[in-house]
């Protein structure tokens, strides 16, 4: 599969001097004809899909269908899987992400994203949660730092179990611990748009129900796109649920339902399905 | 199918001559260290290592040619490490994967050259064309290349195995190639840089060739005062020259006892590098 292909950096793929993606308030995330090949192997086809800003939106559908691939598609981390091509476009806040001129980098410090499992650099828990911050975002001063580190930390409900050890590794936390460190260290860039892909798989209740309830209350202010298995975690989270099917080997979109009021996702016009 | 009883007695045989081979490998070691400390006593004593050697190496110690291979191995241990950090993350980060290909098979073929023709380079080099002469600079830079596909590939190796998760985790924060090489794949690839430079600068500690031409002489060197012919006194350069030339007894004493000196410092440095390639196999243990 795609996903287990090791990333590369020498792609060239941070390029780009342009500005980024997106705009002060959360954005529209869509994608038009975008299909993905490996070589002369489909991975994703045809993808026609609007989702609306500031909405929590599952993606669901069987293993292998080509939902990562599809996550990473919005912040261009597919440019590090070495062989894959893309055609069709994909925008977000109206704008092209898929163009030479975009800057990469501004995009994925503004589209943030939490793997399925958490990965914790080799630091201390208060490092960890500065990593993305210090490099990316320069402008924040120094003497900031510690607030912030305990704004997103309280954020993830994680500060009253390490606020004694925030010198401490971070590999020595629980599993949950670090995917909630994960998401305070992503949180911490203050992105418009946040990928989740099966974040809580791996974790016990308490920390799933930490997540969930951390991404419910950036809704509204955050587009979420988060990908699951668990059709009941779908519907207590999301406000629509984009539901995958394969079709000829490849992954393409089945139906997208909204479950609330409003049209908080939708298919392109060319296979409009929309219920709910 | 192969039946229990010959799986088992197939396994046994492949334990034992696997151990035969580790047994030979460390017998031959212990043989060597051995001879070297029985033939080199008479001359070993604490002074051995601190006092200079008089009358053409018969009498006296190894203080000038010990200090002289610490110089020219500092000397490359400092040249060789920014270049093979340079080299590696071109090789990893920054050329595409089919000229990366390349240049690892030029580092490995690089690994095979004779020591004399490194030798032979740092004396055109060097010596000749900058003008330095017999110099500790021209040994140490031609130890430096030596050392490099060594360490290189070491480092290359390192950076190869880094997960592809912490890269994948620290694109996705939005930091530049150069941050990422700078916030994720330097730091946890000095075990693999040290341990590949120390390895070399083992290897590089015993050799003779490259600096017969470049840096030592038998005697009359002391501590470098500049660069142009400023030679020093080595070790190897020390033994190989008292082992051609001596029928002294004293200075056959001499020549055992500088050659377990050798030994030690080079036993000494692969043992500093030990921990970092234990840390190393751990590592590729627990994935």
């Amino acid at each position: 599969m795609v996903e287990a292909v090791r990333p590369s950096l020498a792609l060239g793929a941070f390029a780009g001097e342009a500005a980024g993606a997106g705009s002060a308030t959360a954005p529209v995330l869509n994608t038009r004809a975008l299909s993905v090949t490996a070589g002369r192997r489909p991975l994703l086809r045809e993808i026609d899909l609007r989702i609306d800003a500031g909405s929590i939106c599952a993606l669901l559908g069987p293993s292998g269908v080509g939902k990562t691939t599809l996550l990473k598609c919005f912040n261009r981390l597919i440019d590090l899987t070495p062989g894959l091509s893309l055609e069709g476009d994909v925008r977000i806040g109206g704008r092209s992400v898929l163009g030479r001129e975009v800057d990469v980098d501004q995009l994925r410090s503004r589209v943030g994203m939490l793997f399925q499992q958490p990965v914790v650099f080799p630091r201390s828990v208060y490092e960890n949660v500065l990593f993305g911050l210090r490099r990316v975002r320069r402008a924040v001063p120094k003497r900031e730092w510690p607030g912030r580190v305990e704004a997103v930390l309280r954020q993830v409900s994680l500060w009253d179990e390490v606020a004694d050890r925030l010198s401490s590794a971070a590999a020595e936390l629980s599993v949950g611990q670090q995917q909630r460190l994960c998401l305070a260290r992503t949180l911490a860039l203050e992105p418009e748009v946040l990928l989740m892909d099966e974040p809580t798989s791996a974790l016990d209740p308490a920390s799933t129900a930490a997540i969930e309830q951390l991404v419910l209350s950036l809704a509204g202010r955050t587009t979420v796109l988060w990908v699951t298995h668990d059709p009941e975690q779908a519907r207590r989270i999301a406000g629509c649920i984009v539901h995958m099917e394969s079709r000829d080997g490849a992954g393409c979109v089945g139906a997208c339902e909204s479950l609330k009021d409003g049209s908080l996702c939708e298919l392109g016009s060319a296979e409009k399905e929309v219920t709910g | 199918m192969v039946s229990r009883p010959l799986r088992a007695w197939l396994d046994r045989a492949l334990s034992l001559s696997a151990g035969l081979c580790a047994a030979i490998a460390a017998a031959l070691f212990v043989a060597i260290a051995a001879i070297l400390l029985r033939r080199g006593l008479p001359a070993l004593d604490a002074n051995f290592l601190f006092t200079e050697s008089t009358s053409a190496g018969a009498a006296g110690g190894v203080r000038y040619q010990l200090l002289g291979t610490l110089i020219l191995m500092a000397t490359a241990l400092l040249l060789v490490a920014p270049p093979a950090v340079a080299l590696a993350l071109l090789q990893t980060v920054y050329l595409p994967a089919a000229a990366g290909r390349k240049l690892r098979i030029a580092l490995l073929t690089a690994n095979g050259v004779p020591s004399v023709l490194f030798g032979i380079f740092g004396l055109l080099l060097f010596s000749r064309w900058l003008g330095w002469g017999k110099s500790w600079l021209a040994g140490g830079a031609v130890l430096a290349m030596m050392m490099l596909p060594t360490a290189c590939v070491a480092l290359i190796d390192r950076i190869e195995s880094l997960p592809g998760r912490y890269l994948e985790a620290a694109a996705g924060l939005g930091l530049s190639r150069a941050q990422i090489v700078r916030a994720v794949v330097l730091p946890q690839s000095v075990s693999g840089l040290a341990s590949g430079l120390l390895l070399g600068l083992a290897r590089a500690a015993g050799e003779t060739a490259p600096i017969l031409f470049t840096a030592a002489v038998f005697s009359g060197a002391t501590w470098p005062s500049g660069i142009r012919e400023n030679p020093v006194l080595a070790l190897p350069y020390h033994i190989f020259v008292l082992a051609q030339d001596s029928l002294d007894p004293a200075s056959q004493d001499r020549l055992w006892a500088s050659a377990f000196v050798l030994l030690a410092l080079v036993l000494l440095v692969s043992l500093a590098a030990l921990p970092v390639r234990l840390k190393l196999h751990q590592e590729a243990r627990d994935g």
